[in-house]
Formats: structure tokens, sequence, C-alpha cells
């Protein structure tokens, strides 16, 4: 997980997204301990106040659950709803780019074409970078 | 589980009341108020000779007031400085450890300062956790390392409040690195070790560090101070909208929060503060747009149009 502190999206909003884009992803499973405040603070190099923040954000969204004692692991059934807040994600970065491309007048025929070419390059970087 | 502290706690750590100070006829520091609360860190971000250095000596007694106050860990400055003293860590801009000290040396000599309240197992562990080679003198380290035992000899009495003037001026990516990771670890620790957490107050160049380590930023400019509000707060409410006008532009009228307009061509941009659809509605009501878009700006940008604002402030009509 990276953040990118020259970014608009404030730090709390980029650690709730990247999170919850991990969950959906399988990275951490149901029931699986998420690094604790403190080792993600110092990981991500970001205030822990932050962190605490982002991480009460995901309880409340029901993807972490707080474990007696302490720290936090991922709800039951929070794979499903992260894919879902994923899909509505890539949904409005979509409708953004979309909305970008008709502000310039571009066909659809066009933005069809810049959309299968960024997935192209996205899958040959993939490729060459297995990681 | 903790809750984070919330800059509208009760409990200030630092409280500046109406702090003035005048050099000659120049105010420096003009009628500054604001408060950290207990737990929270402050980003105290200004332009070359803002007067955030000045405030932050007032703030650790090494420079009285000519009006107003401060206080720090309920001490008030510089009256109650001895007793601040032991409550209060304090890294200035040009760290003063003494060159030709080895760091176990100069762990000595702020342990003879310190008394009984230095805490060896503290400063050892954070040598530890920072990877502080202590046999090196302090010529000999980089400036990261040095950085760091400056942050180990201003912690080393686990002080409630940490003051930080521009703590990773002129380092390289690396040594920024480690300082931040080196201030996060000490603080971090501490929590878990059942302290209460520390109040940091620290001045910066680097927007991304405020970004990165500070729960609020203050902004002072020409000595005043501009704003002092949570970081996430003001990303998400200040905004700039940008609309292209039917023809070249011969006057617009602006929404209500706007701290900052100019003009390219046909487009009309405009940054405002509070941002709510009104503020679009009223652009499209009240001026003939084609298009208008609205953009998130970086802190960086934001401190930007703060600062550009109070020199446009004639020109703007401000809401």
């Amino acid at each position: 997980m990276k953040i990118d502190a020259d970014n608009p999206v404030p730090i709390f909003q980029q650690i709730v997204d990247r999170l919850t884009a991990a969950v959906a992803a399988g990275i951490y499973k149901s029931g699986e301990m998420v690094p604790s405040v403190r080792q993600q603070a110092v990981h991500l190099l970001v205030n822990p106040n932050t962190v605490q923040r982002a991480y009460e954000h995901l309880e409340r969204e029901g993807v972490l659950i707080s474990r007696r004692g302490n720290g936090m692991e991922v709800a039951e059934g929070a794979k499903a709803l992260a894919t879902n807040k994923s899909i509505a994600g890539v949904g409005e970065a979509f409708a953004q780019g979309i909305e970008a491309g008709k502000a310039a007048k571009l066909s659809r025929t066009t933005i069809d074409g810049l959309y299968r070419k960024a997935w192209n390059g996205h899958n040959q970087t993939d490729s060459e970078n297995p990681s | 589980m903790t809750r984070a502290p919330s800059i509208e706690s009760p409990e200030p750590a630092i409280e500046f009341d109406h702090l003035c100070r005048r050099f000659g006829k120049v105010n420096v520091v003009d009628n500054v108020t604001f408060s950290v609360p207990t737990g929270t860190t402050c980003g105290f971000i200004g332009l070359n000779g803002a007067g955030k250095t000045t405030t932050i000596r007032m703030l650790v007694g090494l420079l009285a007031p000519t009006g107003g106050q401060v206080s720090v860990a309920g001490c008030q400055m510089p009256s109650e400085r001895d007793r601040a003293k032991r409550l209060i860590g304090y890294v200035p801009d040009r760290p003063t450890v003494y060159s030709w000290m080895t760091g176990h040396q100069a762990i000595a000599f702020c342990k003879a300062i310190y008394g009984s309240q230095w805490d060896d197992s503290l400063a050892a562990s954070i040598a530890r956790t920072l990877r502080i080679d202590l046999t090196k003198k302090v010529k000999h380290l980089s400036k990261g390392s040095a950085a760091k035992l400056s942050l180990l000899l201003a912690i080393g009495h686990d002080p409630r409040v940490l003051i930080l003037d521009e703590p990773t001026s002129g380092f390289d990516v690396l040594a920024r690195d480690e300082f931040l990771e080196g201030i996060l670890t000490v603080n971090t620790a501490a929590q878990s070790q059942g302290r209460p957490p520390r109040t940091v107050l620290f001045s910066s160049h680097s927007l991304g560090d405020v970004q990165r380590l500070a729960d609020s930023v203050a902004i002072l400019h020409q000595g005043k101070l501009l704003l002092h509000e949570p970081i996430d707060q003001l990303l998400t409410q200040t905004k700039r909208i940008r609309s292209v006008m039917d023809e070249s532009p011969r006057k617009t009228i602006a929404p209500p929060g706007t701290l900052r307009e100019s003009h390219l061509g046909r487009e009309w941009t405009v940054t405002v503060k509070n941002f709510s659809a009104d503020q679009v509605d009223f652009i499209r009501g009240k001026n003939s747009v084609t298009q208008v878009d609205v953009q998130d700006l970086t802190l960086d940008e934001v401190f930007r149009d703060y600062v550009r604002q109070e020199a446009d402030a004639p020109e703007l009509v401000k809401a």
C-alpha cells in the first residue's frame, strides 16, 4: 500500500480506498487481522490519528471489525461489500473520464479507443513486471 | 479502542492568544490566536519571513511577546519557562548539539540538565529504534542521523509537547523518510506503552510532510494567521471551479466564499472555500458560462491560493 502526499485526495480517504481495494482483491480475508494503527502509520509514514480515523470509518462501513483486546480484523462478508465499493469507485472514475472526453467533444469511438489503449498498456506493464 | 483526538477537543496543549511580536516598527507576529488540542499534530506553514520561527521562539520561551499571551502544557511563556522545560521538547531549525561530542556525550550533557527526569531506558530505546550510532562524533554523522540525535535529545525526558522548527529542511529523501519514521515510531511507541499521546507542532516548507504528519494545518502570512483547520476538512472544502465563458469575459461575478479568481482567455477559474453546489449554481446563474467543472486541490495549491489571495485582496470582494 502506498500513499501519495501530493495528491488532492486526503490521506484519510486514500487509506480507506486502498484498504477497501485490498479487501476486494482478497489480500486481506475475512477474519484476518489488518496491520495495527502503529505499524500502518510507521509503514506509510503518516499520522497514526489519520490511520485510526480511516480504520474507524471502515469499521462503520462494515469492512473492518474491532477485535476484543486490540486491533482490527476484516469483517465477515467484507469482500462482497468492498468489491461493490470498488466497482462504484471504478465506475465513477470512468464517468469522469467520459465527461472529460465529452467536454473535449471527442467521439464515442475515440473514447472507446482510449479505454482499449489504456487497458492494453496496463496489461503489458503487468506482464512485464509480474508482482 | 481509543478514539483519535479531535481538533475540536476542549483541552489545548498549546494556546496562542492575540500573540504579537514587534521588532522596531515591524509586526513580525501580528495578533495570532489559535490552539492545538492535546494529542494532535499541527503543521505550521508559511513563506520565508512569515513569522514562524519568531512564533516558535515565543512558544518555547526564548523570546518575550510584545503583546498577547502564549502558553504550552499549561505554562505561561516566558514567565513559567523553567516549569515548561520539563514538559516540552524542542528541536530548533539549527540544532545546537556540540559537533565535537559523541552521541553518548551529548546524551550525558542533556541528562545533566534534566536530572532524574531523564529516562535512560527511553533514550536507549529511541537510539535503537532510530538506529543512531552513539559512538560517533556529531560532526561525523549524516544530516539525517544528526537530526535524529537532536530528536532523541529533545524527547529523552519524555515531554508532553514536542516542537520542531523545520525539522527536515535541507534533507535528501532518505534522510527525510528516516526522520519522519523516527518521529512516528517514537510517538506511537509512547502511546502503545500507555503514555498519553504527545502534542506536536512543527513548522515546515514541505507540504507533503505536513499532509502526512499533521491533523491540522495553520497558515501564517506576513505575521498573521490566515487559517487553522483540520487538513481533511481544508482539502475537501477548498475547490477550484473552472468555467468556460460564452465569450471573452467583460465582467464576472464570483460566488460567496471566493478566495481567488483568475482569467485566461475564455477560461475563468475561481478557488472557493467551504465548497457547496450552491457556489456552482451561483456561477451558472450569474454568468454566461458554457461549461463548469469542479477540481480538487492539493495542500500545496490550497496554500498558494490562500497566500496569493492576501496579495490580491484589494481587488476581490470577499464574502
